[in-house]
């Protein structure tokens, strides 16, 4: 019954799917919306020998696990790749918004004495911290 | 009369609100998601849960009641196991109904980034939104839910983090990063982290026309009994 199902010829209305986003579409300029549309940032040697550790420790573990898949289908390994695409167009928003906002005479960074309400506690903030430094500790003890 | 010119530019003409809340039965991760969104949008308003005997459609009156042009509604189903998303553009639509998978909160430790509570966002889409007309939807629809109005009363006049919508996999995949440099664009992450699977497309909200669907579109509770079908057939194999 399921596989019936999934013949079945699915809906896409593409003539109302522009007429509604025609209707949806307020003109507001860019500053009320902050959107922007980006190819991912160019890959920073930092980012780059990350990745290249990253793979060569998978290696070692796959290795270890007698894993002949290979690793172009290791799913850890392919999380951290994605991940580093998805930062990569993050970097390249920054990077084209800032200059944006600074040309349109806004300023854009908090200044350091400048407090106000943060999005996690301060308390919360503390245990990354701890969990951070009790991370780094255990790493230098296996090494 | 130049007072006036200036009071007239930093005035809060954006009035986008949007209406955050969920149905009875959704998991402790799901609430948490959905506060954290509540804390990240100060243009959201909430609402005490809906009963799960109401139809979908009440949610358009409970809007309008809140002075809501826009809601985020969270659904569980399966014993808190499936989370569903609306999204809708409340009376006029469109909506749409998102598969929520892999929930990461704000709350979690691996997430080493903050920002202002209330600070606006920068939003980036990848190219893909523009390939496919029900992406285009969605992207306005996303921009004008999640961007915070210009001189928002309760926003924070600082840029200080960004939002990622990326398509892989016909999924939409949200990330929301610190900026710690501005000029070498270094990020860190804040949380949270969630894929929206896309299931459809409404005309209007919460109701309508479908205008799209997902052709690839399999429910978690189809996709838990094939799983459960090819394991089966592991041991099958073994007696035989």
């Amino acid at each position: 019954m399921y596989e019936k199902k999934a013949n079945r010829p699915r809906i896409n209305n593409t003539v109302g799917l522009n007429q509604k986003l025609a209707e949806l579409e307020v003109k507001l300029p860019w500053i009320e919306r902050l959107d922007l549309v980006n190819k991912l940032a160019p890959l920073a040697p930092e980012l780059a020998f990350q990745e290249n550790q990253h793979l060569k420790a998978r290696e070692k573990v796959l290795k270890q696990a007698k894993v002949t898949a290979g690793i172009e289908r290791d799913a850890v390994h392919n999380d951290f790749k994605r991940e580093l695409l998805f930062y990569r167009q993050a970097q390249a928003a920054v990077l084209e918004a800032i200059p944006r906002l600074k040309s349109m005479g806004i300023k854009t960074k908090r200044p350091e004495d400048y407090f106000a309400q943060m999005a996690k506690t301060d308390e919360h903030m503390q245990k990354i911290r701890e969990k951070i430094v009790s991370k780094q500790l255990t790493e230098e003890r296996m090494d | 009369k130049p007072k006036n010119v200036a009071k007239a530019k930093v005035s809060w003409t954006n009035k986008q609100r949007v209406l955050i809340f969920g149905c009875r039965g959704i998991g402790f991760r799901d609430r948490h998601l959905m506060d954290d969104l509540r804390t990240l949008m100060p243009h959201s308003r909430t609402d005490s849960k809906m009963q799960r005997k109401d139809t979908l459609f009440v949610v358009n009156e409970i809007a309008e009641m809140k002075n809501c042009n826009k809601c985020l509604l969270f659904e569980g189903r399966k014993g808190r196991k499936d989370l569903y998303l609306w999204a809708s553009n409340i009376a006029r639509g469109p909506s749409a109904k998102f598969l929520v998978e892999n929930v990461h909160t704000m709350a979690e430790l691996k997430m080493t980034g903050n920002c202002l509570k209330s600070s606006r966002p920068l939003l980036s889409f990848d190219k893909n939104f523009d390939a496919h007309p029900h992406l285009a939807v969605l992207r306005e629809l996303f921009t004008q839910i999640f961007s915070v109005p210009n001189h928002h009363p309760k926003s924070q006049p600082f840029f200080d983090h960004v939002y990622t919508f990326t398509v892989v996999d016909d999924k939409i995949w949200f990330r929301n990063y610190q900026i710690l440099t501005e000029e070498d664009g270094s990020l860190a992450e804040i949380g949270p982290r969630f894929v929206l699977n896309p299931i459809k497309v409404f005309e209007s909200s919460f109701c309508g026309q479908t205008l799209w669907e997902n052709p690839k579109y399999v429910t978690p509770t189809a996709h838990r009994s094939m799983m459960k079908r090819m394991k089966a057939g592991k041991y099958r194999d073994n007696v035989q």
